[in-house]
């Protein structure tokens, strides 16, 4: 529909170079087409594009919107085919194509709607062939842009003072036609000719260019990435007009490279939430994200996945570290045990242009203080699943010691006192865990506590009847006065207590090494508790357990 | 033949049909043999007939295509761009390299300097080899002009012979295909001649046939010519080559089409390369007209022309082909295998 301007009443019509009758009176004059520089084109595509790797973005984009699902990129010689399996354009839709800042791309559902796009690659080549076909159609479209000579033209009239019409150097160096399509496929072929040596150089960097193309295009899972199809299910139905392609590159010689965000191995199931606007409950961004279970950081060669990112109609927004500073807990190391995006889809936020943020408005902060609440309850998600994985590490630590101890015990083998000791430790450990353990594994913390006080009892007895099998053989076999010490000596090392966890066993124990000055500290202070509090006191032993449990709690949450 | 909306000439039904119940079964034959789909090296053209026929056997493309400057630009341009953009729909993983293809195969690289993709680099003697596994030149010219020489010879054949150098070591199918139409008919009879002294004494009246044959009949002096040119090509570069005989055709513009397909094995021959067929089996070869959906042997042959010997020789021809046309000779010249 056209849009109608409505003309004030003071504002009359007049030509160009007539001074108006009536002082005091502001009036409008026709804009003509030659009045629109043809400069635009190369101020606008260098100002725009100064990346060569935008202009393949641009073409990409337009390859996304038409609803393809696989984009093969390919350098020949020095040209770059980009050749999508959309929908392809009718003639009309391709004449339009030509139209320059036009565009009807739909803002909610499309990526690209400034209708400059396809200019992007004016500063790059020689000639833009496309070549479309729409099912339904009977013959396939190519327009050409002879960049060249739109150059030269340019440089030309430069040269001689004058002025190129925008339009007349389209018309004049743009061409259409129509011929047979070999197989009806529908879809889109861009071609780039004669790139020069400066660009092709560059866009030769398949590594940078597969970089590039997973920050700025909305790429598709790996077909082997386990989550793959929950993902785009929930993303689908929430994200007005998501879109994922796969795309192919194939810029160095015998190299294909399908670029796919990567299936990383060892993720939990993904969390997914949709993140409301207070107030008006209306969904402004949508969140999948999945933890490495491996109780670690994503792994490093999927560096670029750790954390989550921002997303508006597949673009990444600013990068992995954006949302970083949200996760509070051990030096924000929990953020890069995540993987995740946030796909924004309130129409207000909108990314800048150089595009690591986004425009600061109402709209921004609201989105960012959900953002940072939700953030901060997944570092505290991440934190709980963190010691409920460290306690399942204990639990599995003691469950194997516990097995070795009750062979041992069936074996009638082993000290017994260093067995009591162990077990003493164990129970002490399940006790400890005890509330961390994650569901399904409680009933497995039970059933090791109940073993572990069970082998205790036994070796316990096992103790007992050793210490009295020692005092009766040794009073029938030496005289009274003699076996006072040594009697009294052997109680006291089969009953001798296990061993009580001191600072420094416990600081050793979280992997924290001290000096020998800071080790003698422990000691002192050791000496001072002991002193106050004696050992073996149950205020003692609180005071002890509250270190160890400040000392994991400090240092356990980077690892 | 047929002319299409963009002014070209795509391969008519006789050449698609030669492609498909000639060619195919001995490019597939070799896939099998290698145990993947196939390298291809040649001039596809913009409509890529021999790509789409033999699809499921090709695995990747080095299409060579014109450049020319001046008034063929803008066509040579377009040609270009409808090429990749057919290589580009079909999905096929490709190279296009621009300018002659006799140029690409005597200089290892075309007009931008692009080297054919699968080459090796490795060879002790430093000559860049390809290692394609089919080949395909398809002149719409003749074997070559005069005007067009490389150190006298006719570039064409000099790219041919550049082409074993190149390829040794690699197992391939070299088709080829001329146009009788060709300025060097002088030379191909002079090569007739001088090959005459290689060939047994009852052969010898067959050459001076091929010879004498007017210049409305090239296409039997060229069958004869390049059997026997290609082969001693080939052997000189350590290949043992088996020559299929050879289908004339009618192509675009009504030009009279001779196609050739030649299976290369390489051998590890110390010296010169021996093939299984002799000179005299080359002679004996027939050859073989495609019309009509139809391959059949051309009723004229050469003095003395033993349609028995050709009636064994049919047999290692394509199979389906094979069978009809030995059932051809059998039902028309009365042979009893």
């Amino acid at each position: 529909m056209k849009r109608r301007i409505a003309r004030r009443p003071s504002e009359v019509a007049a030509q160009t170079g007539d001074v108006p009758e009536t002082p005091g009176q502001f009036v409008q004059i026709d804009v003509k087409p030659e009045d629109i520089g043809a400069e635009l084109l190369p101020i606008l595509s260098r100002g725009l594009y100064t990346d060569p790797f935008h202009a393949i973005r641009e073409y990409v984009q337009n390859a996304v919107d038409s609803g393809a699902a696989l984009v093969r990129i390919k350098l020949t010689g020095n040209s770059i085919v980009i050749r999508d399996d959309g929908e392809g354009m009718s003639w009309s839709d391709l004449v339009k194509a030509r139209r320059f800042g036009v565009s009807d791309k739909d803002l909610k559902e499309n990526v690209g709607f400034r209708g400059i796009g396809i200019y992007s690659g004016y500063d790059l080549c020689d000639r833009l062939f496309i070549t479309t076909f729409r099912a339904g159609d009977t013959m396939q479209s190519v327009l050409e842009f002879n960049f060249a000579a739109m150059k030269k033209r340019l440089e030309a009239d430069k040269k001689k003072g004058l002025g190129t019409p925008l339009h007349e150097l389209l018309k004049n160096h743009t061409r259409f036609k129509i011929e047979p399509s070999l197989t009806r496929t529908p879809g889109t072929t861009v071609e780039l000719e004669e790139v020069s040596d400066y660009h092709i150089r560059s866009l030769r960097d398949s590594d940078a260019l597969r970089k590039y193309i997973l920050r700025n295009l909305p790429v598709d899972f790996d077909p082997q990435f386990e989550h793959r199809e929950a993902i785009k299910k929930y993303l689908k139905e929430h994200v007005p007009g998501y879109k994922a392609v796969r795309i192919i590159v194939e810029i160095k010689e015998g190299e294909s490279i399908q670029v796919v965000r990567p299936a990383i191995p060892n993720l939990s199931s993904p969390e997914t939430r949709l993140i409301r606007a207070p107030g008006t409950g209306a969904t402004i961004a949508v969140i999948w994200s999945s933890l490495h279970k491996k109780r670690s950081r994503i792994p490093d060669e999927y560096e670029d996945y750790r954390g989550f990112v921002y997303r508006t109609k597949g673009f990444t927004v600013g990068d992995n570290r954006r949302m970083q500073p949200f996760f509070k807990h051990g030096g924000s190391t929990l953020h890069a045990w995540y993987t995740g995006e946030v796909y924004v889809v309130d129409e207000k936020v909108i990314p800048n242009t150089e595009r690591d943020d986004f425009e600061a408005n109402a709209a921004y902060d609201v989105l960012r203080s959900q953002i940072k609440l939700t953030m901060e309850e997944l570092d505290n998600q991440g934190l709980k699943f963190q010691s409920q994985q460290r306690a399942v590490t204990k639990l599995k630590e003691c469950q194997r010691k516990l097995e070795g101890i009750e062979k041992k015990v069936q074996d009638r083998i082993g000290d017994p006192a260093l067995m009591f000791s162990e077990l003493e430790d164990i129970i002490s450990e399940l006790k400890q865990h005890r509330a961390k353990f994650p569901e399904e594994f409680k009933d497995q913390g039970k059933a090791a506590e109940k073993l572990a006080n069970d082998l205790r009892t036994i070796v316990h007895k096992i103790i007992t009847d050793g210490q009295r099998a020692k005092r009766e053989s040794t009073s029938s076999s030496t005289s009274t006065s003699s076996t006072s010490t040594s009697s009294g000596e052997g109680q006291q090392d089969s009953e001798r207590e296990p061993s009580r966890p001191t600072i420094s066993s416990i600081v050793e124990e979280a992997g924290i090494q001290v000096s020998k000055p800071i080790a003698r500290v422990f000691e002192l202070i050791e000496e001072v508790m002991a002193s106050v509090l004696r050992p073996g006191t149950r205020e003692y032993s609180a005071v002890l357990e509250g270190i160890q449990s400040a000392i994991e709690e400090e240092f356990s949450a980077g690892e | 033949m047929s002319g299409t909306a963009n002014g070209d000439f795509e391969g008519g039904p006789e050449k698609a049909y030669v492609r498909k119940h000639w060619d195919l079964p001995v490019i597939h034959g070799l896939s099998a043999r290698k145990g993947r789909r196939l390298r291809y090296f040649g001039m596809p053209g913009p409509a890529i007939e021999d790509i789409r026929d033999w699809s499921d056997e090709i695995e990747y493309v080095t299409a060579i295509e014109l450049l020319r400057p001046g008034q063929e630009e803008d066509h040579d341009r377009e040609r270009l761009r409808r090429l990749k953009h057919s290589l580009s729909e079909r999905g096929i993983q490709y190279q296009v390299l621009r300018g002659y293809v006799e140029d690409v195969i005597l200089k290892a690289h075309d007009i931008d300097g692009q080297q054919p993709r699968y080459r090796n680099h490795g060879d002790p003697t430093g000559i860049l080899r390809f290692c394609y596994d089919v080949v395909n030149l398809d002149f719409y010219g003749g074997a070559g002009y005069k005007s067009k020489t490389v150190l006298g010879q006719p570039k064409r054949l000099a790219a041919i012979k550049e082409l074993f150098r190149r390829q040794r070591g690699t197992e391939f199918v070299f088709l080829l295909t001329l146009n009788v139409r060709t300025t060097i008919d002088k030379a191909v009879s002079a090569h007739l001649n001088q090959w005459r002294a290689r060939i047994g004494d009852t052969l010898q009246p067959a050459i001076d046939w091929y010879v004498s044959r007017s210049a409305g009949k090239v296409k039997y002096r060229l069958k004869a010519a390049m059997l026997a040119f290609v082969q001693r090509m080939a052997e000189d570069e350590g290949f043992r080559v088996y020559c299929y005989p050879p289908v004339a055709y009618i192509g675009n513009a009504n030009a009279t089409m001779v196609h050739f397909l030649f299976a290369c094995e390489p051998t590890s021959d110390a010296f010169h390369s021996v093939s299984v067929q002799s000179p005299d089996d080359l002679v004996r070869l027939p050859l073989l007209t495609c019309s009509e959906n139809a391959i059949t042997p051309e009723i004229e042959q050469h003095t003395g022309f033993d349609w028995m010997h050709c009636h064994h020789a049919l047999a290692n021809a394509p199979h389906c082909v094979g069978k009809s046309l030995q059932a051809f000779i059998e039902q028309r010249f009365g042979i009893t295998p």
